[in-house]
């Protein structure tokens, strides 16, 4: 019952402010919960990969590790400035994707949840809005991008 | 020259697997070595759109435009990689061979599982190769392609008939090696094989003195039978 009466109810965990990692990808302005970020690094060079899957069709080294790329940019119609861009490692429960944004520094941000507004339908991974700033940002949550974790292949 | 990056005859250890990478585009793909049956080099023959392999037709596909990428351009450095296994008979146009590399298992890992299309079945996963990252094309789907459903992805019609000339030069050239060394900008050089006699060059003109592209089409190409390693006699030069 108690368990119960606790879900009904506003948990502290629910109030929390959200934190938010804030970045560019071809001059867009977008944002992601710090806790699906998984460091900034520069960009290497991708080799591109044969690939059927919907923006996913290059692998990156990061020393001894080869991550799959999320072409975010390519999702937001945009392309990403040339001049040395940045890696964003997104953690995923399928594993760390790279993402190419622009060389501007992300930024941390605490946004109050209820200052957190739904995402308008239609949005592909975005999970809500929020203003940054005189900005209204998206929100966008890696798990709800790209193919789902448990798709399998036939 | 020789592909080879071992310096020593030694097999390679079991665990380690020995693959023949080769470049299409900026992609770098790791053919097994155990299904290579050769590599054509010179220049003119890789125009060819059929080769044959063991005296079975085999017709000539380009690689990246068979996996969507952007498809090979006409180098000197492209070449026809002759696969083959038990009957399967495959021959694919490459941008460029990069060399063989015996590569430990545990150093491959499957193919990310972000990657969750049809691209699953091409490669059975990928590893570190130099300062990149190298594709372990699946041997049992190279094998399995039906080439009629790629004839329009191989090379242009203009750009195999273009050159009527150069054509047939190209088949009057001696393709019958599979071997290795890198021509000089296009300079068609015999192998130290050839040179040796070991390999007996073969080309069979498709209708005697046809049209050059007649010729081409039937270009043989014949595995060394006396060559020292007996896993990879197109390794050797």
């Amino acid at each position: 019952m108690l368990r119960t009466a606790k879900r009904h109810g506003q948990t502290p965990e629910a109030a929390k402010p959200w934190s938010l990692v804030m970045f560019s990808v071809g001059g867009k302005r977008v944002a992601v919960r710090a806790e699906e970020i998984g460091g900034v690094f520069p960009w290497t060079e991708a080799m591109p990969v044969p690939s059927l899957t919907p923006y996913v069709n290059a692998v990156v080294r990061q020393g001894e590790e080869i991550l799959p790329v999320f072409d975010l940019a390519r999702l937001l119609m945009v392309q990403v400035s040339k001049a040395e861009p940045l890696c964003l490692r997104a953690k995923r429960q399928d594993g760390p994707m790279a993402v190419c944004i622009d060389p501007d520094v992300p930024t941390l941000h605490q946004i109050e949840a209820q200052a957190i507004r739904p995402a308008a339908s239609g949005s592909p991974g975005v999970v809500g809005m929020c203003s940054i700033g005189v900005e209204d940002v998206p929100i966008y949550s890696w798990a709800m991008i790209g193919p789902p974790p448990a798709q399998q292949v036939a | 020259m020789s592909l080879r990056s071992r310096t020593d005859k030694v097999a390679p250890a079991l665990d380690t697997m020995q693959v023949l990478v080769v470049a299409c585009g900026k992609t770098y793909l790791a053919i097994p070595g155990a299904i290579v049956r050769g590599v054509v080099e010179f220049g003119e023959a890789v125009e060819a759109r059929i080769v044959s392999l063991f005296g079975e037709a085999c017709r000539v596909t380009d690689l990246a435009a068979r996996l969507g990428l952007p498809p090979a351009v006409l180098t000197p450095d492209m070449r026809i990689i002759l696969c083959g296994e038990h009957r399967a008979r495959q021959a694919w146009r490459v941008d460029r061979t990069l060399g063989l590399e015996d590569v430990d298992m545990q150093r491959i890992t499957p193919l990310p599982p972000h990657f969750a299309g049809v691209e699953q079945s091409w490669f059975t996963g990928l590893f570190l190769f130099r300062d990149t990252v190298a594709l372990l094309v699946n041997p049992g789907w190279l094998l399995s392609q039906t080439m009629d459903a790629f004839v329009s992805q191989s090379l242009p019609d203009q750009t195999v008939a273009g050159d009527a000339g150069a054509l047939a030069q190209g088949a009057a050239a001696s393709v019958g090696d599979a071997v290795m060394p890198a021509p000089a900008e296009g300079a068609v050089k015999p192998s130290p094989a050839r040179k040796r006699g070991r390999r007996k060059p073969s080309v069979t003109a498709g209708g005697g003195e046809a049209a050059s592209l007649d010729v081409l089409e039937n270009l043989v190409l014949e595995e060394s039978a006396d060559a020292e390693d007996g896993q990879t006699p197109w390794a050797d030069a």
